[in-house]
């Protein structure tokens, strides 16, 4: 196998980045430890539980089950995105207990926030399924997501 | 909060010796400089240990009495569906009322509940630790299965105030208490629809159909 590092750049949090990459580097752990981005955590490394959730061009992946050289030419949206107020409402409604699974959690929830046509097919507990949680019970989670008006969660 | 109380208790000694039993903070810091400065080479040793309630008496040579001033208590009602063709079983609506004496916060308080309750349905139809030669076999998430936000429906939690007078804030503890209950409520409801007698969790379709058609062991 050819191990030499590959070139890349990528948008990373609206920011223009170039680094090189080992050819299996996962996503997730050049996030982590060669970008100084650690907010995104890993849980299971197996594509199971959604802690390790970042934005890819917009849609939620589990960066544990990326390689890094595929976020080539994209954008990669990761928790250090994330202002307190962007997520004032999580604080309010008890989304956080332990906080494993909350940085994979608030990002697909802000993909859920910014996609509200996605309601009209899937309720707000099918487009979180992909992050567990095994602290809050799923209730604080869903509270702490901003619907558009009208729209009720349960 | 037992052991914040000892702690506490410790620290009022510990300003008893230096001269005022209220002192806290900063101010005690400051009197403990001063005490050792006025105590060269002499040790500073503070003591407390658990005292119990009044009135809550526990022998422990015979294991018989009160070991806990008071108890949490809960009740527990789950809805379920049992598809009849697959077996798989859902729980549809669930509800609890917890008697925690006095709840200090609420939102705390609720989601330390409902996260309890949802691992007990995970219990009550998914989780299953299998062991072999002393370890767990399936320990990962592909193969030991917990609930998502998919398959649980919102958690009601309903709390009657209830202030404990021995409890810090009038709280009792509630760490495992919401664990307890709803296995066997999502077992009874299961029980219920099907007419069977269930007696191991969790109620995986591969059970609930030896449950109904007698099939296998
Ligand atoms: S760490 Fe990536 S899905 Fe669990
Ligand atoms: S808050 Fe602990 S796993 Fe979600």
């Amino acid at each position: 196998m050819n191990d030499r590092p590959i070139q890349i750049e990528f948008q990373l949090n609206g920011e223009l980045r170039t680094l090189e990459v080992e050819p299996r580097a996962r996503l997730l752990d050049v996030l982590r430890y060669e970008i100084d981005c650690p907010g995104t955590k890993e849980g299971c490394g197996e594509g199971e539980c959604g802690a390790c959730t970042v934005l890819l061009d917009g849609l939620p992946t589990n960066s544990c089950l990326v390689p890094a050289w595929q976020a080539r030419g994209r954008e990669v949206v990761t928790i250090e995105s994330v202002t307190p107020e962007d997520v004032s409402r999580m604080l309010d409604a008890g989304t956080t207990q332990c906080g494993a699974c909350t940085p994979g959690v608030v990002m697909t929830a802000r993909w859920a926030e910014a996609n509200p046509e996605l309601l009209a097919q899937f309720d707000l507990r099918q487009l979180m399924a992909g992050n567990l949680c095994r602290c809050t019970g799923y209730d604080g989670i869903i509270d702490g997501i901003e619907l558009p008006s009208g729209q009720e969660a349960d | 909060m037992v052991v914040g109380k000892i702690l506490d208790n410790a620290c009022t000694d510990l300003a008893t010796q230096v001269g005022d039993r209220a002192l806290r903070g900063t101010a005690l810091r400051d009197a403990i400089r001063e005490w050792h400065r006025s105590h060269p080479d002499e040790e500073l040793v503070a003591e407390a240990e658990y005292e119990r309630p009044p009135g809550v008496v526990w022998d422990d040579d015979n294991y018989r009495g009160a070991a806990c001033g008071a108890f949490a208590w809960a009740a527990y009602l789950a809805e379920v569906e049992v598809d009849l063709r697959t077996y798989s079983a859902r729980c549809t609506a669930f509800h609890s009322v917890q008697e925690i004496g006095h709840v200090i916060n609420e939102t705390l308080a609720r989601g330390q509940i409902q996260g309890g309750i949802v691992r007990g349905i995970g219990w009550a139809l998914f989780e299953e630790c299998r062991l072999r030669d002393g370890a767990m076999i399936n320990n990962q998430l592909t193969n030991y299965i917990i609930p998502t936000s998919a398959d649980v429906p919102p958690i009601d939690v309903v709390f009657l105030e209830n202030p404990y007078a021995d409890g810090a804030l009038g709280a009792k503890g509630i760490g495992e208490l919401p664990l307890d209950g709803p296995a066997p409520a999502v077992a009874n409801a299961v029980a219920d629809a099907l007419g069977v007698e269930p007696l191991d969790i969790p109620l995986t379709p591969e059970r609930l159909m030896q449950l109904v058609e007698g099939v296998g062991t």
